[in-house]
């Protein structure tokens, strides 16, 4: 399944580029993945993000989504860095 | 004169008379030129006065109302501020003059305020918000009774004192530790460049009481800390985060949840910001979204530690910023404050929980929101079992670190001097001419774009020299050390070996014959922070091996070349060169 995630702040930056497409295998029940296998997809995928994976919250469909958060095909997914400067 | 002759006639002559007619022509002669010249003196001087007299004497009439207006004006404006406790002595001595126009005006027998805890003056600032039937003068009270503390007069604080005093906020603190500097006014438009050198609590509320005189306003001109926050957060209502890094925000977290205070929390860098409130309404707090401080993520090496402290990039001064992001979100987080405190809470984003956020450089839309999480159970501060009961319980997390700060310290001998590479570049401005030459210098260094300068001793012992600046290109694209080479931190920490000795060769650097030399990289950066993560990368990949004479046993040919060289690092980094230039203008860095 592959899945579009909207980038923002310093994931932006990490990547160059307001959005990436991930491949990540679907479970096969219903055709979704969980927040925490996108986001080890990611890691993987593309090496830059992992620095501010850690810090960063995943938004699916404009609300924010913990681990377990099940996103489906055609979801929004945001992933979103703190900014600190002020 | 001429002799008399008898007059015909009369036998005797009356020479008195003679004399006395002689001495009155004589007298005559010389007195007319002299009254004629004084009258038309005084025809030539009754014109009426030039345009230019005119303005004179008008210009120096109101110089001295003025002077004396204004000794009239200080006398009663020094009581009222200091009723107000709008000037105090630590402002007196930084400079700040009271503001003008504090006069009560007793309204008209027949006519009275919708409410006494209005002034008439008060009515007549606000009349336009209240008039606003969501705020009314109930509302504007509510303002006036709460106090609001901004940390930060920067780029995000500028807006929100500007607006939260302009508005009426009854008592308004602001906490800032820095000093005004050139490099802030493109964002921080509270101040101006007359204050540079001025602390920016106080040049900010100079501004706000110029700009509104109603209000109290203090200035706490030190930086968030711990003890600071204890004294100073339990005093204000209402809490502005408009700090400029993690370990100010955590702690301001902290404070806030301890004393339970919720916070308007905005940030900014490049063309974008965020907004959101917190710990408002029983939501989640800065912990809950972000439980971990970066330092405490994973940090092996300087490259993990860069990853971790620098995650998608720090600070307004290393990642660049617009100064109308900081104005977009300091604009709303007044906006938000105005609705907590005016009775409009149901109007805030923090009541929705969502979090706003801005991207200049979006056409789609610049803003987009989403929805936040709930209070985290597992929250190190506002969970079911917290772990962090006071501000002393995680000091570490309240210090501003940066990667070099964790890195174990590198030798003296590893470390520049700013005088010492100040005098060398002055005695020995790089340029074209002394390039060196081939034979001299170690195959690493050919690269016609790298300064080595060829100097024998007694010169502060810096030898030949290549400079290595390790700011982002753009920063090093406004300006440099002529002939020096560009190596971005990230790119050291994230290239292997075999790039990085391309790199400093540079694209001609493949004359494997010539001989080693002793050749010292003297690598800078702004600070001082990132050159000193570099040094300690490079010292481990190429210096190990050139200082072991014994070549490191499996180690082919490529360490070897690199023999004798060193990587030193340039302590404060290039804004300690600059202070050693005059004037520093002529080297302006950003």
């Amino acid at each position: 399944m592959r899945i579009r995630v909207l980038l923002f702040a310093g994931a932006k930056e990490a990547m160059r580029a307001g959005a990436v497409d991930v491949e990540v295998n679907a479970s096969s029940a219903d055709n979704t993945v969980s927040v925490a296998e996108l986001m080890d997809s990611l890691r993987q995928t593309h090496p830059p993000l992992a620095k501010v994976l850690p810090n960063s919250l995943l938004a699916v469909n404009q609300e924010y989504a913990e681990d377990d958060v099940r996103i489906k095909e055609g979801d929004e997914v945001a992933l979103i860095p703190p900014i600190s400067g002020g | 004169m001429s002799s008399a002759s008898p007059p015909p006639g009369g036998g005797k002559v009356n020479w008195e008379l003679w004399i006395l007619r002689a001495v009155g022509v004589g007298v005559a002669l010389y007195i007319v030129p002299r009254w004629v010249h004084f009258l038309s003196f005084l025809v030539s001087n009754s014109r009426r006065p030039s345009r230019e007299e005119q303005q004179l004497v008008l210009r120096s009439l109101s110089i001295l109302e003025d002077h004396a207006r204004s000794k009239e004006a200080s006398i009663t404006h020094q009581i009222t501020l200091e009723e107000l406790g709008g000037i105090d002595e630590q402002d007196t001595a930084a400079g700040v003059e009271p503001v003008s126009g504090a006069r009560e005006m007793p309204m008209a027998p027949f006519w009275t305020s919708g409410s006494s805890a209005l002034s008439s003056a008060e009515v007549e600032l606000y009349g336009r918000q209240l008039i606003l039937p969501q705020l009314g003068v109930a509302g504007q009270v509510r303002l006036k009774e709460s106090s609001v503390l901004v940390v930060g007069a920067g780029g995000l604080g500028s807006p929100v004192c500007l607006y939260l005093a302009a508005a009426g906020i009854g008592r308004l603190g602001i906490m800032d530790g820095d000093a005004v500097a050139m490099t802030n006014l493109h964002r921080q438009v509270i101040h101006n460049a007359a204050r540079c050198g001025t602390n920016k609590a106080i040049s900010a509320k100079q501004t706000c009481q110029h700009l509104n005189k109603q209000i109290r306003i203090d200035a706490h001109d030190t930086p968030l800390t711990p003890s600071v926050a204890e004294r100073v957060v339990p005093q204000y209502d209402v809490l502005v985060d408009c700090t400029d890094n993690p370990a100010a925000r955590y702690l301001l977290n902290d404070a806030a949840v301890l004393f339970n205070k919720p916070v308007v929390c905005g940030s900014a860098l490049r063309w974008e910001g965020q907004l959101w409130v917190y710990n408002y309404r029983s939501g989640p707090c800065y912990r809950c979204l972000h439980p971990q401080p970066p330092h405490r993520l994973d940090q092996s090496g300087p490259e993990g530690l860069f990853n971790a402290l620098s995650p998608g990039g720090g600070a307004c001064d290393m990642e660049g910023v617009i100064g109308t992001a900081p104005g977009t979100i300091g604009v709303m987080q007044a906006m938000e404050v105005l609705k907590v405190c005016g009775g409009l809470g149901d109007h805030s984003i923090g009541a929705s929980n969502r979090m706003v956020m801005y991207d200049g450089l979006d056409a789609e839309g610049p803003f987009r929101s989403i929805r936040l999480r709930t209070k985290r159970p597992t929250c190190a501060v506002c969970g079911d079992h917290p772990s962090i009961s006071s501000l002393q319980d995680s000091p570490d997390d309240y210090i501003d670190m940066c990667p070099a700060d964790l890195l174990p310290p590198l030798p003296p001998s590893a470390h520049v001097k700013p005088s010492q590479l100040a005098s060398h570049l002055h005695r020995h401005p790089p340029s074209e001419a002394n390039l060196s030459a081939p034979p001299r210098v170690p195959p690493i260094l050919q690269d016609d774009n790298t300064y080595q300068q060829q100097v024998g001793g007694g010169d502060g012992g810096l030898g030949a020299v290549s400079v290595v600046d390790v700011r982002p290109s753009a920063h090093y694209a406004v300006s440099h050390v002529r002939h020096s080479l560009n190596l971005p931190i990230d790119q050291i920490l994230s290239q292997s070996k075999e790039e990085l000795l391309a790199r400093l060769r540079g694209p001609r650097g493949n004359n494997r014959g010539a001989p080693p030399s002793p050749v010292s990289y003297v690598v800078v950066c702004r600070r001082g922070n990132d050159s000193r993560l570099a040094v300690s990368k490079l010292r481990d990949l190429f210096q190990e091996e050139a200082d072991d004479d014994q070549g490191g046993g499996g180690e082919g040919g490529e360490g070897r070349e690199e023999k004798g060289c060193t990587f030193l690092n340039l302590q404060g980094g290039l804004e300690a060169v600059r202070r050693n230039v005059e004037p520093t203008e002529a080297m302006p860095l950003v």
